[in-house]
């Protein structure tokens, strides 16, 4: 009997443990570190899906989104209504198309992509865009927030706005009310899952003037 | 009698394309009607093929509309209606702007799913060829050895209603493969430059100054149009400027003031306020020197002359003119030393 409820509590345990949120909503701040990319709620951007195509219901906007608050957040004027012009055109985003949008519509912004396996690129890629002051548009196939809707692969793209040794954070413009913490590794496991590619775009805009201090 | 009522019906819905064959359809149609809607929306009412008129005798009728009607087609699971033509076997041609207000909400509402084999045919071609990924597949889920800190390790909880697919992927994830980093424009590819080098250093402007130019348009215009073509123009890659309302967020959030006419406001990397003017009196070259003063621009040193500069093939020259400086002088001197002793002679 003794093993019996053993067993069980042993499989309660697991359970709990398996069933436990690996990321946090939380605001800018969390355990006491600050958000390095504090987007104000002006220039947050939901997710929204594009026209029907070729009998197919709109495809969602999320490569879109994340583009236009990263646009709107370093002043890129060609872009401001990026969003707005994607939403009369079919959904969805992949790199190619990304370029040929940006090209078509700001032939002066730059911007760069990866996508591929190399983790060092992509972590280079990504703390050397945050240094700057620019944030991160990068996959996502997974997240609770999605598990809690039944969902445990999705093919998305959300505004990273963190990146420390420890601490990722993102914006998900699907829960555009909160910042997602989570582990730093799980952030990047997360961007590459399930195929192991990860797809990360960085505009480089202006970014806005950092927390003014006394001399 | 009931089977010649639902001949005739049927007649009258579908006979203007029933007869719609591989040479054609019976019933001319403008192809412009069908522009922009994609690779399978034409291509089997191939009308361009139709031999062209010999002889001019009188302008040709407008084309007629074809007769939209409501067909069915299945997406994702879903079966959806939708105002088109049935342009071949198992292929539903439709358009946007032929469905009725509100259509897209309609979709979105649409959730349950019907069974299979009523739409099993019309579906053939209607799906498009970046078709997202399986959604809620749970044969794939692989559980990970430690759940918390990877993906995918929690079952879900409950089904995923379908309106919501499109939240979930809009990604095309078949598009990306190993292509790797790829830039676009100078300071984009200076970025992927570096980092190939190991050196994930790019347009590093983050040791740059700030300067935000807080107004109405018409008040900043100036302002930036110094550093475009005016005085600034020359030192403007040394700083990041950037105008704004006063109104946004982003900096009245942090507390920048906005009480000027425009506010010019300097900040080191670390945000200390080197500088804040609340008008642009100081014209172009008024704010180049202070931009100077304070730091934000690199200031020439007055005494610095570039002719004295060492270098290598200067100094070459300089040197044999040192040289012939030095062999005149010493000459000069050894005559003069001689005349002395002539005259004691």
């Amino acid at each position: 009997m003794r093993q019996v409820l053993l067993a069980v509590a042993l499989c309660v345990a697991t359970f709990a443990r398996a069933t436990a949120d690996s990321e946090v909503a939380n605001g800018p701040v969390h355990e006491g570190v600050e958000v390095t990319i504090d987007v104000p709620p002006a220039y947050l951007r939901e997710n929204d899906r594009g026209i029907p195509e070729n009998g197919r219901p709109g495809a969602g906007l999320c490569v879109w989104a994340s583009l236009q608050m990263s646009a709107w957040w370093q002043g890129i004027p060609e872009l401001a209504d990026l969003f707005e012009y994607m939403r009369t055109q079919p959904g969805g985003g992949w790199p190619a198309r990304v370029e040929q949008v940006l090209k078509a519509r700001a032939a002066g912004v730059g911007f760069v992509q990866y996508e591929g396996k190399d983790r060092e690129t992509v972590i280079a890629l990504i703390e050397t865009a945050l240094k700057t002051g620019r944030p991160v548009c990068i996959t996502y196939g997974y997240g609770d927030f999605y598990r809690k809707r039944g969902a445990n692969q999705i093919s998305h793209m959300v505004l990273l706005v963190h990146f420390d040794e420890k601490w990722a954070a993102i914006i998900d413009n699907n829960d555009v009310a909160n910042v997602t913490w989570m582990p730093r590794e799980e952030l990047l496991k997360r961007a590459a899952y399930p195929s192991g590619d990860t797809w990360v775009c960085v505009l480089i805009g202006t970014p806005p003037p950092p927390i003014p201090r006394n001399p | 009698m009931k089977l010649l009522l639902v001949l005739a019906i049927t007649g009258q819905f579908f006979g203007s394309r029933s007869a719609c064959g591989p040479s054609g359809c019976p019933t001319p149609v403008s192809s412009a009607y069908y522009t922009n809607l994609g690779p399978n929306y034409t291509n089997s009412t191939p009308f361009y093929t139709q031999p062209a008129p010999v002889e001019y005798l009188e302008p040709a009728p407008t084309p007629a509309k074809p007769a939209l009607s409501w067909h069915r087609i299945k997406f994702e699971g879903r079966v959806i209606s939708v105002l088109g033509v049935k342009a071949a076997p198992g292929k539903i041609d439709y358009r946007p702007e032929d469905q009725p207000p509100g259509w897209r909400d309609q979709i979105a509402a649409v959730a349950e799913p019907e069974p299979e084999p009523k739409v099993a045919a019309v579906d053939a071609t209607v799906a498009i060829e970046s078709t997202p990924k399986v959604l809620f597949d749970q044969s794939k889920f692989k559980p990970d050895p430690d759940p918390v800190q990877s993906v995918g390790a929690v079952a879900p909880t409950k089904a995923a209603p379908a309106n919501e697919a499109w939240r979930f992927n809009g990604v095309n994830s078949s598009q990306i493969g190993e292509q790797g980093l790829k830039a676009v424009g100078p300071e984009a590819k200076a970025m992927v430059e570096s980092i190939v080098e190991g050196k994930p250093q790019i347009v590093d402007d983050s040791n740059k100054y700030q300067v935000s130019v807080i107004g109405p348009a018409e008040a900043t215009a100036p302002v930036l149009e110094a550093f475009r073509n005016g005085p600034i123009a020359e030192h403007a890659s040394q700083l990041k400027v950037r105008a704004f309302a006063k109104t946004d967020p982003l900096v009245k959030d942090i507390g920048l003031v906005s009480d000027g006419d425009p506010d010019i406001i300097v900040q080191s990397p670390d945000g200390t306020v080197r500088l804040r003017l609340k008008d642009f009196k100081l014209g172009g070259d008024g704010l180049r020197a202070e931009l100077i003063r304070v730091g934000a621009l690199r200031k020439s040193n007055p005494n610095y002359t570039p002719a004295k500069d060492p270098g290598v093939s200067s100094a070459v020259a300089n040197g044999s003119w040192g040289a012939v400086a030095g062999l005149f002088t010493l000459g000069a001197g050894l005559m003069l030393l001689r005349k002395p002793s002539r005259a004691k002679r």
